[in-house]
């Protein structure tokens, strides 16, 4: 019964924002086919090669394994870590995640909460949601990449299995970033509160490690961030990306879900 | 299946400093409506939370059907209607329902088309008002498809918060009707409301809440009984002022032989006295709950303005 009150209600939070969500796959899918193409403008990293040469020595040392985002094994990943489509993924997520809240500003959460509709359910319609949400966002982004190099001739070092590997790292991200909004769901009074505690807490995570990528004193702190163990990185650099990274995000992801649970199971509503 | 479907045991509930509720008991049986009478702020709508399991009481307990409220089952048998209606606005009439059917229908089985087209044929509600996103409706049509989704699976027990808000008189008969056959149906209603000739009219058992204690509970009829009434009286000479004393009433208001009374309780003795003496007019109307109102309220009142 709970599974097909889930189901029920994932069903409805997809329908509300059906519109939204196609228009976000396929802006996704044509991101990552675009970015292949402008890569393939600079003939790879060879072309932007040259462009960097012109750059003064300072800029040239700063953008040195940067430009393999240019090469045809890291125009892919550079999707998969690019702010804009960082932030439209995490975007989704989070607007379904923290539907609690937006059910309780719009007064619905009570109405539904007075059906035959267990706590445990109803979180799990939105757990559904967000897990979907992970797997075909990604597989967006990977769909289009691989489209697009089948529509260049940039030579391929990098095996199929390591986008893949990297897309899943990218998956546990989301269900990272799900779980942490759900929490903020389930406490906020309304979305946009629930909202702005997700983007306090992810928008310095994300910098955190962006900066550490480009500086070393950021090591020390650059484990706190969620950021820090999507492997899409060293797909980037051409080395293999490790499953073991996943763990502290599906765990992060694990342990909100079960806090919110916790927290919703004894909230007055 | 017991008789008792919602019972509420000492029931409390703090907010902060603020003593919402404080130790309700009450049940309601199959074949009742109970209404649920007080003021804004009596404390009902928190006592109709508690009761669906919306909120967690800071003592006491409740047991709807004899289970947790806060067991997605126990509510299955249950219709709600909020005080404050709350409907997804993208959503028409049609999907809504539909909506709630789904999540009231045990396995797959699909929603129940004819009771559906029966309850909106009697409140009024056409099929373009269900066509409408429940945005582009009024408050009267939202409060009718809130009506509709509290009775559309034939519950067992309906908890109305104000079920006839934004109504016009046609529909408000239309929900007393729905009200009595529920009623004699053996099914349970909890009715609140601070519109009390509409408790008077639906309800066969009142409870009433004051700073969020119950002050009275009883049926319509016993509470009536209990109420102090007002009894003209003309008599044809001198009125005999003693023996109605003698027999419980007190003299508000003498014009001559014309006596204006106050009584309460038994009215056998000053029946026996009225009959011994010749009187020319007579008149005694029935009390209405609003005499209760003001004798209830009439204390908070003063507590409020002093």
């Amino acid at each position: 019964m709970s599974a097909r009150v889930s189901l029920i209600l994932a069903r409805r939070w997809l329908a509300r924002h059906r519109g939204l969500l196609a228009l976000v796959l396929l802006g996704l899918f044509v991101f990552e086919v675009g970015l292949v193409h402008i890569a393939e403008q600079f003939d790879g990293g060879a072309g932007m090669q040259a462009v960097v040469d012109m750059l003064p020595s300072f800029f040239q040392q700063l953008v040195h394994d940067k430009l393999r985002d240019f090469s045809a094994d890291g125009v892919v990943s550079m999707g998969f870590n690019h702010p804009v489509a960082m932030t439209v993924m995490c975007s989704m997520v989070a607007l379904f995640a923290t539907g609690t809240a937006a059910d309780r500003e719009e007064g619905l959460l009570g109405a539904l909460l007075a059906r035959p509709v267990s706590r445990g359910a109803y979180l799990g319609g939105i757990v559904l949601c967000v897990v979907l949400l992970a797997l075909i966002q990604p597989a967006m982004l990977l769909g289009g990449g691989m489209l697009g190099l089948s529509m260049v001739s940039l030579d391929q070092t990098v095996p199929f299995e390591v986008h893949v590997e990297a897309g899943l790292g990218l998956v546990a991200l989301l269900l990272a970033v799900g779980g942490l909004a759900l929490l903020a769901g389930v406490y906020a009074p309304r979305r946009g509160v629930a909202v702005t505690w997700l983007a306090a807490a992810l928008v310095p995570a994300y910098l955190v490690e962006f900066l550490g990528f480009l500086w070393s004193g950021m090591d020390a702190v650059r484990w706190l961030s969620p950021f820090h163990y999507v492997p899409q990185l060293p797909a980037l650099l051409g080395q293999e990306p490790s499953a073991a990274g996943l763990w502290p995000l599906l765990l992060l992801a694990a342990l909100c879900w079960a806090l919110a649970a916790r927290r919703f199971a004894g909230s007055d509503e | 299946m017991a008789d008792t479907l919602l019972a509420l045991s000492g029931l409390s509930k703090r907010f902060g400093d603020v003593l919402a509720l404080d130790d309700l008991t009450l049940d309601v049986s199959r074949g009742e409506v109970v209404g649920l009478l007080g003021p804004n702020g009596a404390g009902k709508t928190t006592a109709i939370r508690l009761a669906l399991g919306l909120a967690v009481p800071t003592a006491g307990s409740v047991r709807l059907f004899g289970r947790s409220p806060r067991e997605a089952a126990a509510r299955a048998g249950l219709g709600y209607l909020p005080g404050e209606l709350a409907l997804d606005p993208r959503l028409d009439g049609h999907a809504m329902l539909a909506l709630n059917a789904r999540l009231h229908a045990p396995g797959d089985a699909p929603p129940d088309a004819t009771r559906v087209g029966e309850l909106c044929e009697r409140l009024g509600l056409s099929h373009a008002d269900l066509s409408r996103p429940v945005r582009d409706d009024s408050s009267g049509t939202r409060q009718k498809l809130g009506l509709v989704a509290a009775w559309q699976h034939d519950p067992e027990l309906l908890l109305l918060d104000e079920p006839t808000n934004a109504l016009d008189p046609l529909v408000r008969e239309a929900v007393f009707e729905l009200l009595r056959e529920a009623a004699a149906a053996g099914k349970a209603v909890l009715h609140s409301s601070h519109v009390l000739s509409e408790v008077d009219r639906s309800c066969n058992s009142v409870a009433v809440l004051r700073g969020g204690r119950l002050v009275e509970r009883g049926s319509v009829s016993e509470l009536r009984r209990r109420l102090t009434r007002h009894m003209l009286v003309r008599f044809r000479g001198a009125p005999p002022v003693a023996a109605l004393s003698a027999a419980g009433a007190v003299i508000l208001e003498r014009d001559g032989a014309r006596l204006v009374l106050q009584v309460a309780g038994a009215l056998d003795p000053l029946l026996a006295v009225l009959a011994s003496h010749p009187v020319d007019e007579l008149a005694f109307p029935e009390p209405d709950l609003s005499a209760a109102f003001a004798h209830w309220y009439g204390d908070a009142a003063r507590e409020a303005r002093s």
